[in-house]
């Protein structure tokens, strides 16, 4: 009995996580359009159309493109919170009663021997919540799109097994690069995304003994390279006394390509 | 008075109203048609102001991708490779401090070719620097590291600063050298035209009227200052009237300040 998953894409472009146990199989948010969706799953060899549900984190067009084509193609079930129900009505077209759950934050739903918790995070969104999956005492945490990593979420995600962690921009890229003021200063807010560098220090305060496997994500395409963030991140981390290659591993991630389905 | 003479006069009047109200109109759209609406080109402004470009642009695409690079550490072999010269390595090894025991005279007009030997043989990786400037206050004469022979412009981490006592002799020196620089990206992309670094200049006031510019090229400034490493982004330097450096980062195009207060060795 495990818990298997993959990244299925994860950037500005996109974002998709595919996860499964024996028994069920789970999709956190669906950032593309119904056919990039169905060759990401093809990509892994897996069959949407036996997902147990789609979970929308928030109701950006990164997160949501693929969720009304999927929930209505394949009649998915689809969670989010109320808020996030209300701001992404109009852009994920009708999807039947019956296949709309609530899933409030801060709570927990339980799929046969999987928890699944939801979480709160920092951004200019409704009410924006990521997700821990719990299985058999392991634990995979998804925490992307946060301006800041509070002491509550470091709680709630702490010695997860593995990361999906933001690491959006590097602040000198993007101060350097050639975004409007205006989006600069939204990215860099509380409501923004996490850089290189506080991911890593937020990163230097949850991982624990069970923590094997970190990947960056969410990386901006103008504003940060695979390499930087893995770098910055790797010696931010060096610096707190924790060492990349010894009892963790870091892993960047691609805005098109899958990551292989790995074992928690 | 008769109402059908009143009503001829009244159409007749207005008849003519709308005749010239008609020619009025042709008249200003014609005159529209032909007006064409001209915005005033770079080289026209820069002509405009008396700014000067003596010097040949690159006109082909230049392709080109970030570096990352580490400060490199000395040992006390290398130390021991430097004969004639009292060598001290700083705590973190990054910097070497050498008193020549035997002063190196220079001519009056200094010339960086007169020190090449002295860089090729009794320096550490010394092929690995060029000529920066001479400073006749300071008196001191510096070198910044190159990469594939494009200078590392004002790069603490790699630079010879050269100290001269009141004779023109060179009687210390200090090193930084930085190491294992690697290509930071996989895909390689175009550089902004060296046209487009000027016109940011020029649109910025950076780029003073009547001025020359009088050397263009191409090399590297530390984009981001990592807790061990370095990353390096692809710069224009613009000279203007042979003595100011303008720099312009050749991705995105931004002007890049170089901070006054860097010491040589700072990490």
């Amino acid at each position: 009995m495990s818990l298997r998953y993959s990244i299925l894409a994860s950037g500005s472009t996109g974002n998709a996580l595919y996860v499964e146990s024996d028994e069920h199989s789970f999709l956190v948010d669906a950032g593309f359009s119904g056919k990039q969706m169905e060759s990401l799953f093809g990509q892994i060899d897996r069959d949407i159309s036996k997902l147990s549900g789609i979970f929308v984190t928030h109701e950006h067009s990164d997160h949501i493109k693929g969720i009304g084509v999927l929930a209505r193609k394949y009649k998915l079930p689809v969670y989010a919170n109320e808020k996030t129900w209300q701001a992404m009505e109009s852009n994920v077209g009708v999807i039947p009663t019956e296949q709309k759950f609530v899933f409030n934050m801060e709570t927990v739903k339980s799929f046969g021997s999987v928890d699944i918790e939801s979480f709160g995070v920092s951004h200019d969104a409704a009410e924006p919540m990521f997700y821990v999956f719990h299985h058999s005492g392991k634990k995979l945490v998804l925490i992307t799109d946060t301006g800041y990593v509070s002491d509550r979420m470091k709680g709630t995600i702490s010695n997860a097994d593995v990361f999906i962690f933001e690491s959006n921009h590097d602040v000198q890229m993007l101060r350097m690069g050639r975004y409007p003021w205006n989006i600069k200063r939204r990215i860099l807010s509380d409501l923004g995304h996490v850089s290189n560098e506080d991911a890593a220090l937020a990163i230097g305060d949850v991982v624990g003994d069970q923590t094997k496997r970190i990947y960056l994500a969410h990386l901006s395409l103008d504003n940060n390279m695979k390499d930087l963030a893995k770098m910055s991140v790797a010696q931010t981390l060096e610096s707190c006394g924790l060492i990349v290659g010894e009892q963790f591993e870091l892993y960047d991630t691609d805005p098109k390509i899958p990551t292989i389905l790995t074992a928690v | 008075m008769d109402w059908s003479k009143i009503k001829t006069i009244f159409i007749i009047t207005f008849l003519i109203l709308d005749v010239y109200l008609l020619f009025q109109f042709m008249k200003i759209r014609d005159a529209n048609k032909y007006e064409v609406i001209t915005e005033t080109s770079l080289e026209d402004k820069l002509k405009a102001d008396e700014i000067k470009i003596d010097v040949e642009l690159p006109k082909a695409a230049i392709k080109n991708q970030y570096l990352s690079a580490q400060p490199g550490k000395f040992s006390k072999s290398d130390a021991a490779k430097l004969k004639g010269q009292k060598v001290v390595i700083n705590e973190s090894g990054t910097t070497i401090t050498a008193d020549l025991e035997n002063p190196i005279q220079l001519s009056s007009k200094f010339e960086p070719a007169s020190l090449a030997d002295f860089l090729k043989e009794k320096i550490l990786y010394g092929e690995d620097y060029q000529f920066w400037e001479k400073d006749d206050e300071k008196k001191t004469i510096t070198y910044f590291q190159q990469y594939d022979n494009f200078p590392l412009y004002q790069n603490m981490n790699g630079m010879i600063i050269f100290t001269l006592n009141e004779d023109n002799q060179i009687m210390k020196y200090q090193q930084t050298h930085i190491e294992g620089i690697e290509k930071l990206t996989a895909k390689e992309d175009v550089l902004l035209q060296p046209m487009k670094a000027i016109e940011t200049l020029y649109q910025k006031g950076v780029l003073k009227p009547k001025s020359k510019i009088t050397k263009v090229e191409l090399g590297y400034s530390t984009l981001i200052q990592l807790a061990a490493s370095q990353v390096l982004a692809p710069t224009w330097r613009l000279v203007v009237d042979d003595k100011e450096n303008l720099y312009v980062n050749a991705f995105e195009g931004q002007i890049i300040e170089f901070g006054s207060n860097e010491n040589l060795g700072a990490e």
